[in-house]
């Protein structure tokens, strides 16, 4: 049983765009309404921000724009001209960034993964700006945009606390 | 037979099934076990690497392909240690004796005389100039491995038991590692236009509009009930498929779940499929009490995806299936294509937890790429497509129960309605592959099975109580057809029947006027369900008066997986007010050797959370004759801010097979919703016996 065959699909009209996207001006071209999200996988081959539902509710998509946690699976790519993106690749360009991957490491905060990407940038934006030490209920309301099925919850947090430990007694 | 010898070794004997060295320095390990995000082929490193002596570093475990096995039928039922792990244990002992015994002749030694340290053949100690990789040619590579090895003692080991760190998790963080990241040149983008559900056919496809709107950059193809798009661009071909989506009409059955499931259960169509004789208990008063779970969704955070080329009359998939060669079989079958011309490979997606919409995407991507030869096509769902292909059944336990006047359980009987939990491709003969379906009537599921009782039950999994009875019945009604989809999902009956058994305990104990953990103690033989019992309520720091008030209980219960595996007694605090909050778990799990420490605490905590999510969020629901739980508000499942401290401890095995491994995938999924709906009924001095926990069930129970 077979599917009648086609033709390849042709090429469709595309739009230049031009974006800045983890520090670097990234010129490329997309059909309209392509989303942030699709710009960054596909065109710039950033795959550390993935598709869990295109709704904006698990949270697996999430980027920074300018320094904002933002789900990129629907804000349209030709918008964000003139915005700072960053993705989680870019984490490891900083200090703040490597502690935190170190800490997913050392606390091996993960079964499958998937989710992590947006986790780490919505941890990052929020450690950023941290004051004191924090609560794991405070780090639980920071993540609560984030859904993960495999139950790494638990190390997921022990993972962000033990880097805002570290973040907050780094030597300065 | 010798617990060694086990169905992956059985089914792949040879040696070169499961080891090679074709790079020198480096070990290349085969395992037909994939990658769910549980951590297993760090575990499986392990295990080769303990008995080969070898740094896990210098393994390659490439993923799982049928192009050369080895053939281990499914990654499911937590036997990936027990069975894979045994095999790999076996082949890498075996390698280390080959190895040895080529050396010794080489160097006119007997093979006592010599030991392998880091692939180097050692003399009192001393290089020989002799490694595996100089030793290969030597090796006879077809060589039996049902003979058995000579496998390490467990005093000496040095690496399994070690919490070694995931092999894969630094690719993950950096961004790669997911079957949704692999991009081949030309490539093109596939999306399936999914009827509403099982049975649907297809009304009319607006052709003509779609032409018109997206003319040569999308292509749309159909066969009978199948409708699919194919465009050059991601953004394309999910812009035509909603398109599609919304303009297309189908004719489907109503699909109507009442929030009161258990009438609705015990009356669909059914095969009475077990039905033991009932031994009336002849003492003392009798219980009865009905248990009910919704169907439940896999909910993986990833949706389903595959990647597929036809190229040289050969069609290549890329899939994250859990059973290749059963998924091979069945696509050849629908394909018309020879099984040998067909090479399944596997990739990761994100976590799955059973028979979720992986095998339907794989065939769908492997239809599209057969329309356009020689161009690799990917097929992406929807969530919505995601939420709705397989469902695992929901179930409704009766469980009857005679006491006598010295409080101990005279007989049970339980009654199970259940849909299969099986209905992977090739099940029951049938090819259980949607697309097949939607293409060809012929195709279409006929027979109704379920996991066979010798291979662990699907809606009887765990359905016999752990504890001391004199008697048990069991009747089993298989429903034939349900509106929904079901099959494998973690646990399969082990979750609703524990979740049943477990409660149904704490009533009895309430009626014997007995502490739940006493009187699970009065009922236990076994010196390994004693134990667990035991040392998590010392870690709980149960107290059998503990006082109650404030809304604060502990509930406990016990399980051990298939009555054949792991033991996992938990016990969970709740806070109750409008809705159930769990504040702590405690769990202790005796799974006989543990491979990986660190990887086998992730896996219970995991169980745990996802159980405690289905016990107090999950069901699904239907609207206006409609399946409606299609995302993540409308299938709400536990956040960060739901989530209880965990502490789980693996308790020293005792007694007899202490010494086997034993999966912990599944254990505690039945344990921890018994543990926490324990502790509810507990706080709130009524019984609930209805999954999930919703604030609407706790308020009619105030």
């Amino acid at each position: 049983m077979m599917l009648d065959p086609v033709p390849p699909p042709a090429p469709a009209p595309e739009e230049p765009v031009s974006l800045h996207v983890n520090g670097r001006a990234a010129d490329i071209s997309l059909p309209k309404d392509a989303t942030l999200l699709e710009a960054l996988r596909n065109n710039l081959g950033l795959t550390a921000s993935r598709f869990g539902c295109g709704l904006e509710q698990c949270g697996a998509c999430m980027v920074l724009v300018d320094d904002q946690p933002r789900h990129a699976c629907r804000l349209v790519a030709a918008d964000q001209t003139g915005c700072m993106i960053r993705t989680p690749e870019s984490l490891a360009e900083d200090a703040l960034g490597r502690l935190l991957v170190e800490s997913f490491i050392a606390y091996q905060a993960a079964q499958c993964g998937y989710c992590l990407g947006g986790i780490l940038i919505t941890s990052y934006a929020w450690l950023r700006g941290l004051k004191g030490e924090p609560s794991r209920a405070e780090i639980a309301r920071t993540l609560d945009p984030h859904l993960c099925r495999c139950g790494a919850h638990p190390r997921i947090l022990a993972a962000v606390a033990a880097t805002a430990k570290a973040w907050l007694d780094r030597p300065r | 037979m010798p617990a060694w010898l086990t169905r992956s070794l059985q089914d792949n004997p040879r040696l070169s099934d499961w080891l090679s060295l074709e790079v020198p320095g480096r070990v290349m390990l085969r395992s037909g076990k994939v990658e769910l995000g549980q951590g297993i082929h760090t575990a499986l490193v392990q295990i080769a690497a303990e008995e080969l002596a070898l740094d896990p570093d210098r393994f390659d475990l490439p993923p799982p392909s049928t192009r050369r096995g080895p053939d281990e039928w499914l990654t499911a039922s937590s036997q990936s240690v027990e069975s894979g792990g045994m095999a790999i244990r076996v082949a890498a002992a075996r390698l280390r004796e080959a190895a040895l015994a080529a050396a010794a002749r080489l160097l006119n030694r007997e093979p006592s005389q010599l030991n392998l340290q880091q692939g180097e053949v050692l003399l009192d100690g001393n290089a020989t100039g002799h490694d595996l990789w100089s030793l290969s040619v030597c090796i006879d590579w077809r060589q039996d491995l049902r003979s058995g090895a000579e496998l390490k003692q467990a005093a000496s080991y040095r690496l399994v038991g070690r919490s070694l760190p995931r092999r894969d998790l630094p690719g993950i963080l950096a961004g790669g590692g997911f079957l949704q990241d692999l991009t081949l040149a030309g490539m093109l983008h596939g999306r399936v236009v999914h009827p509403p559900g099982p049975g649907a056919t297809l009304d009319s496809v607006p052709t003509a509009t779609f032409q018109k709107r997206f003319g040569d950059s999308c292509r749309l193809l159909q066969r009978q009930n199948f409708l699919a798009v194919l465009a050059g661009n991601e953004t394309v071909a999910r812009q035509a498929a909603d398109f599609l989506a919304a303009k297309v009409s189908w004719r489907a059955p109503a699909i109507d779940i009442p929030e009161d499931i258990v009438p609705w259960l015990q009356q669909q169509p059914a095969r009475l499929q077990r039905d033991d004789p009932v031994v009336a208990s002849e003492v003392g008063s009798t219980l009865t009490a009905t248990y009910s779970r919704g169907f439940l969704l896999h909910a993986s955070i990833a949706t389903s995806c595959a990647v597929a080329r036809m190229a040289d009359d050969h069609l290549h998939v890329w899939s994250h299936s859990q059973g290749l060669f059963l998924l091979r079989a069945q696509m050849a079958r629908v394909l018309a294509l020879p099984q040998d011309r067909i090479v399944l490979e596997h990739r990761p997606s994100a976590g799955c937890y059973g028979h979720n919409g992986a095998d339907d995407a794989a065939l769908e991507a492997g239809m599209l790429a057969m329309a356009v030869p020689g161009r690799p096509v990917r097929v992406l769902w929807s969530r919505g497509d995601e939420m709705s292909a397989i469902c695992g059944s929901a179930m409704a336990i009766e469980l009857k129960a005679g006491l006598d006047g010295e409080g101990r359980m005279t007989g049970w009987q339980a009654t199970v309605w259940s849909g299969t939990h099986t209905s992977r491709p090739g099940a029951g003969g049938d090819i259980n592959l949607a697309a097949a379906a939607a293409c060809d009537p012929q195709f279409a599921s006929r027979s109704v099975v379920d996991v066979p009782e010798a291979v662990g039950a699907g809606a009887l999994r765990n359905v016999i109580p752990l504890y001391d009875l004199p008697a048990v019945a069991v009747r089993h009604h298989q429903l034939t057809q349900l509106p929904l989809r079901t099959s494998s999902l973690r646990a399969l009956g082990a979750h609703p029947n524990v979740f049943a058994i477990e409660c149904f305990i704490d009533e009895l104990a309430h009626a014997a006027g007995c502490d739940p953990l006493d009187f699970r103690l009065r009922h236990l033989t076994d010196p390994r369900a004693i134990n667990v019992l035991k040392r998590v309520s010392e870690m709980a720091g149960w107290r059998p008066d503990a006082e109650t008030g404030n809304g604060m209980a502990q509930g406990l219960a016990l399980a051990r997986y298939k009555n054949r595996a792991a033991y996992c007694a938990v016990v969970a605090e709740i806070e109750l007010a409008e809705t159930v909050k769990v504040r702590r778990v405690w769990c202790a799990v005796d799974a006989g050797i543990v491979i990986n420490p660190d990887g086998a605490r992730n896996q219970i905590d995991g169980g745990i959370v996802q159980s405690l999510s289905w016990c107090l969020k999950e069901a699904v629901h239907s609207d206006e004759g409609a399946f409606a739980s299609l995302d993540w508000d409308s299938y709400p499942i536990l956040h960060f801010s739901e989530v209880p401290e965990i502490v789980t401890e693996l308790v020293a095995p005792v007694g007899e097979g202490a010494g086997e491994p034993m999966g912990v995938g599944e254990v505690s999924q039945g344990p921890a919703t018994a543990a926490a709906c324990n502790a509810a009924s507990r706080a709130l001095g009524t019984r609930l016996r209805h999954l999930p926990l919703t604030r609407e069930r706790i308020l009619k129970a105030l």
